[in-house]
C-alpha cells in the first residue's frame, strides 16, 4: 500500500528513461519530462529544427561571427548549475532547446576589452531591463573561461543580499560571513578554471586556519582547500582574488551579476535587528575592492553587470550616478557660486558600458533564430522585424514578450 | 449749380468745357436750364450691370459660373463629387475676395461651383482655364493672381497649380521638412511630427552603379545605351526619401537582410519610447497601426506630444495624429489609411448617467415588493 510519501511524490508527469526500451519518438521538450511522440499529432508535436552553432570560444569570438547565436560552453553551465541562470535566460533555453546567446556588437567590444591592456578600473555594464546585460557578462565569462582565464563568476549576486541564504557573525570584528555561498562560488571557479588555476602558483606561503599552503603550490590547491574546509572558505576566497590579481602570468576575469547588490542594503538583521548594509558581510568586501577603485587587476578585468528587477536592492544615489539627469549649466552666477546648492552627483569609481536598444540587423537575427527554433511561426520579414522592434524599442526581452504573446 | 452738381458721385461725373452750342446759347443771354449747358455725362461705366444690385460682386460670381456650367455639358448626377467642403467658406470669400453673403447664398454657389467642377470640356485648354478659375475658390489652394472675372484667364496671369496644405491640423509639411498632423480623442489631444528615415545604403550602392556603368560604356555602342539608362534609374533610387522594406519572405535568406535595412524609425512620445509611455502592448499596437497598415512601418521616426485624458484616448489620439502626418506625406502610396478609416475622428464620448439610474444604461435591480 502507498505510504504518506508515495503519495506526496507526483506520478503525474514521470520523467521516460531513453534507451532500448523507448518505443517511438521522443521531445525533449522544455520540461523536464518527455513526451512519447508515437499517437501524437505531428501538427501540434514539432521537432524543433536541428541547427548547428557555433560554441562561444576563443576561436569564435571575432568579428566574422557578430550578429549569430552562439552556444553557451557547457563548462560554464555546469558551473552556474542547473536551473540558475541569470535572469531569464534559463526559461529562453529551455524554449530554444539549447543554451544559445546572440553575439552582439556591444559583445564584441567586451571581449576585446578582456583581451586589450588590463583596465585601470573596472567596468559596470547597465541598460534598461531586458536590454542584455546578464547575457552580456555570461557570454564574456564563457569568453574568458575558453582562453584560458581565471573567472571568478557570480551569476547573482542576489542570493548574498535577499537574506535566501544562512548568515552569521565572524569571530572578530562587526563582519558577517556565509560560508554556504563562499563555498558555491569555489566550487564554481574551481569547474570552470582548473587548469588556469593551476598554473598559477602562490608564490608565498598561505596561512589558512591550521593549515600552511606552501609558495609552490597552485591556486587550485587553495581553492580545493577552501572546498574541503568550508569554515575556511572566506580566506580562501580573500586569498585567491589577493594572488589572482596581483599575478600576471595568468588573467583574472571578476565578472558579478547584480552588482548593484554590492553598495546597498541587505534584508540582513544584525544583533541589534539593525539593517545591515552590504558592506558588512564578508563576502561583499572581498569584491568591493575591485569595484570602488581601491585595488586593481594587474592582469584582467573586473566587470559587473547591474540589474533593476530587485529594486530594493538598487541603491538610489548609484541608480542617480548610472542615470544622470541632463546637466543644464548655470546660467546665474549667484546660483552657481551659492555653496547650498547641490547638484547630482554623476562620478563613479569604475567605467559604464551601456547596452542600447537592438540593431536593425541584430533584431533581424533575432527573429530569424525564433523563427528556426520555431518560437515564431511566421515568415521573418524586414516589416515584420521592424514591427516587432519598433514595439518594443529594441529590447530584446519585449520583442521576446511581443512575439511569444497570444494578441 | 457746381453746388448742385458736385453732390453727385465724382465718379460717374466730371465737369467738362460747355460745348460751342452751349456758348452762343450763353452768350444770347437766353435763360437756359443749367443740365442743357454742361454735357453731364459718366465716362466711367459700371463693370458689370449687377452694378446697381445689393450684392454685385456674389451676382457676377454667380453668373460667371453658370455661365461656364450652360456652355458645357452636365455629367450625370454623382453625389459623391458634391461636396460642399472642398470649397472655401464664407469667411474666406469675405477676406479674400470682398464677396459677402449669407448661408443660403453660399449653398447655392457651392452647388454651381461642384457642378461647374464636375464638367466635362473637351478643349484641353478651356479645360485648363476653367480648372485654373475654379481653384481659386477651391479649399487648400494659394492663388497668385485673381483671375479674370469673364471666367477665363489671362495667360500673364495664371495661377500655378500648387496645392498648399495650410492645415498643420489636417497633415503638412513643415519647415523643417517634417509631416506634422494633430488628433484628438474624447479628451486627448495629440501633435505628431514624422520624418522619413534617409536610404543611406542605397545611396551608396547608387553611387557605385554609375561608375560601373561608365566602365561597360566603352566596350560596345548597345552597352553603352544600357549605361545611360542605368544612371538614371540609380539616380531616382538615390533622389527616394524613404526606405521601403521588402515584404517577400525567403526562407533562403532569412539570415541575411537587404543592404538597405541598417535602420529602424523609433517612436517617442513626450520624449519616452513607446513601450515606456505606453504600457501596455494594446495602446502601443493602437498608434502603430497606421503604420501597420500603409506597411511603413519602422521607416519613420515618429516624435509625438499628448496630453489631456487617459491612456487610450491618448493612444487613439496618437494614432489619428500619425494617420493624418502619414497620409499627408504620401497620399497615393498610403491611400490604405484612408481606405481603413484611420482619417476620421471618432466622436464617441463618455454618455452621461441618468437621474433614476446608477449608470448611464445600467438599472438598478428591480425588486419585486
Amino acid at each position: 500500500m502507498f505510504s504518506v510519501a508515495d503519495r506526496t511524490q507526483s506520478t503525474a508527469f514521470t520523467k521516460k528513461e531513453g534507451g532500448s526500451s523507448g518505443s517511438g519518438k521522443k521531445l525533449r521538450s522544455g520540461t523536464a519530462t518527455s513526451v512519447n511522440l508515437l499517437n501524437a499529432n505531428p501538427t501540434y508535436y514539432i521537432e524543433p529544427a536541428r541547427m548547428q552553432l557555433a560554441t562561444l570560444n576563443a576561436n569564435t569570438a571575432n568579428d566574422s561571427h557578430v550578429n549569430k547565436f552562439m552556444q553557451i560552453d557547457d563548462a560554464l553551465l555546469q558551473s552556474i548549475g542547473k536551473g540558475h541562470f541569470p535572469g531569464t535566460l534559463g526559461r529562453d533555453f529551455k524554449l530554444f532547446g539549447r543554451p544559445a546567446l546572440l553575439y552582439r556588437r556591444i559583445t564584441q567590444q567586451l571581449v576585446d576589452r578582456l583581451t586589450g591592456a588590463p583596465a585601470q578600473r573596472a567596468m559596470v555594464i547597465d541598460g534598461k531591463n531586458g536590454s542584455g546585460k546578464s547575457a552580456e557578462l555570461m557570454k564574456l565569462a564563457a569568453v574568458a573561461a575558453a582562453k584560458g582565464h581565471i573567472v571568478v563568476y557570480a551569476h547573482s549576486t542576489l542570493p548574498w543580499v535577499n537574506s535566501s541564504r544562512p548568515y552569521a557573525p565572524a569571530n572578530e570584528g562587526s563582519l558577517f560571513v556565509q560560508h554556504e555561498l563562499t563555498l558555491e562560488l569555489l566550487k564554481s571557479v574551481l569547474m570552470l578554471s582548473k587548469e588556469a588555476l593551476a598554473r598559477v602558483a602562490l608564490g608565498r606561503e598561505v596561512v589558512l586556519g591550521k593549515k600552511t599552503l606552501t609558495a609552490e603550490q597552485t591556486l587550485a590547491d587553495l581553492v580545493s582547500f577552501g572546498i574541503h574546509t568550508p569554515s575556511l572558505a572566506h580566506d580562501a576566497l580573500d586569498q585567491l582574488l589577493a594572488v589572482a590579481s596581483a599575478q600576471t602570468q595568468v588573467p583574472l576575469l571578476v565578472a558579478l551579476d547584480n552588482v548593484n547588490t554590492l553598495w546597498c542594503n541587505t534584508a540582513y538583521r544584525d544583533q541589534q535587528d539593525a539593517v545591515l548594509p552590504a558592506e558588512r558581510l564578508r563576502l561583499v568586501r572581498a569584491f568591493l575592492p575591485f569595484f570602488d577603485g581601491s585595488r586593481a587587476i594587474s592582469s584582467g578585468l573586473a566587470v559587473g553587470a547591474t540589474s533593476y528587477s530587485e529594486v530594493r536592492f538598487m541603491p538610489r544615489d548609484l541608480k542617480e550616478r548610472l542615470n544622470p539627469p541632463p546637466m543644464v549649466p548655470l546660467a546665474n552666477p549667484d546660483v552657481a557660486s551659492d555653496p547650498k546648492v547641490t547638484r547630482p552627483l554623476t562620478d563613479v569609481p569604475f567605467d559604464v558600458v551601456k547596452v542600447d536598444r537592438m540593431t536593425a540587423q541584430e533584431a533581424w537575427a533575432l527573429m530569424a533564430f525564433y523563427h528556426k527554433t520555431n518560437v515564431v511561426s511566421m515568415p521573418v520579414t524586414e516589416s515584420l522585424v521592424a514591427q516587432k522592434w519598433v514595439v518594443a524599442d529594441g529590447n530584446p526581452r519585449q520583442i521576446f514578450g511581443s512575439v511569444t504573446s497570444y494578441f | 449749380m457746381l453746388a448742385r452738381l458736385t453732390t453727385r458721385p465724382l465718379a460717374l461725373l466730371q465737369m467738362r468745357q460747355p460745348t460751342a452750342s452751349a456758348m452762343r446759347l450763353l452768350s444770347t443771354h437766353q435763360a437756359v436750364s443749367p443740365f442743357d449747358t454742361l454735357d453731364i455725362r459718366p465716362i466711367q461705366r459700371p463693370d458689370t450691370a449687377a452694378y446697381f444690385m445689393p450684392k454685385p460682386k456674389y451676382a457676377d460670381l454667380l453668373s460667371a459660373i453658370t455661365t461656364i456650367i450652360q456652355q458645357h455639358k452636365l455629367p450625370e448626377h454623382n453625389k459623391s463629387n458634391f461636396k460642399r467642403g472642398k470649397w472655401i467658406g464664407r469667411k474666406v470669400f469675405d477676406s479674400q475676395h470682398a464677396i459677402k453673403m449669407n448661408a443660403n447664398e453660399y449653398i447655392l454657389l457651392t452647388e454651381r461651383l461642384n457642378q461647374a467642377d464636375s464638367l466635362r470640356i473637351a478643349d484641353f485648354e478651356e479645360r485648363e482655364t476653367v480648372g485654373l478659375y475654379l481653384n481659386q475658390f477651391r479649399r487648400g489652394y494659394s492663388h497668385v493672381e485673381v483671375v479674370g472675372m469673364d471666367g477665363k484667364a489671362k495667360e500673364e496671369d495664371k495661377v500655378k497649380k500648387v496645392k498648399v496644405n495650410t492645415s498643420w491640423k489636417r497633415g503638412m509639411l513643415d519647415h523643417m521638412g517634417r509631416w506634422r498632423a494633430a488628433g484628438k480623442r474624447k479628451e486627448a489631444i495629440a501633435c505628431a511630427w514624422l520624418v522619413p528615415i534617409e536610404a543611406k545604403a542605397e545611396a551608396t550602392e547608387a553611387k557605385a552603379e554609375p561608375t560601373e556603368a561608365k566602365a561597360e560604356a566603352t566596350e560596345a555602342n548597345a552597352e553603352v545605351t544600357e549605361a545611360k539608362a542605368e544612371p538614371t534609374e540609380a539616380k531616382a533610387e538615390a533622389d527616394s526619401e524613404t526606405v521601403t522594406f521588402s515584404e517577400s519572405a525567403d526562407f533562403d535568406s532569412i539570415d541575411a537582410p537587404s543592404p538597405a535595412f541598417t535602420s529602424i524609425g523609433q517612436v517617442l512620445v513626450n520624449g519616452k519610447p513607446l513601450p515606456e509611455y505606453f504600457v501596455r502592448p494594446t495602446d502601443r499596437e493602437s498608434v502603430l497601426f497606421p503604420f501597420h497598415v500603409a506597411n511603413k512601418t519602422g521607416q519613420y521616426n515618429v516624435f509625438v506630444r499628448v496630453r489631456g485624458g487617459g491612456h487610450t484616448g491618448q493612444a487613439e489620439a496618437c494614432q489619428l495624429a500619425i494617420a493624418r502626418a502619414l497620409y499627408a506625406a504620401n497620399r497615393k502610396q498610403n491611400a490604405a489609411i484612408r481606405t481603413a478609416g484611420l482619417l476620421f475622428t471618432d466622436g464617441r464620448r463618455v454618455e452621461r448617467k441618468k437621474t433614476g439610474k446608477p449608470k448611464a444604461r445600467k438599472s438598478y435591480t428591480w425588486v419585486k415588493r
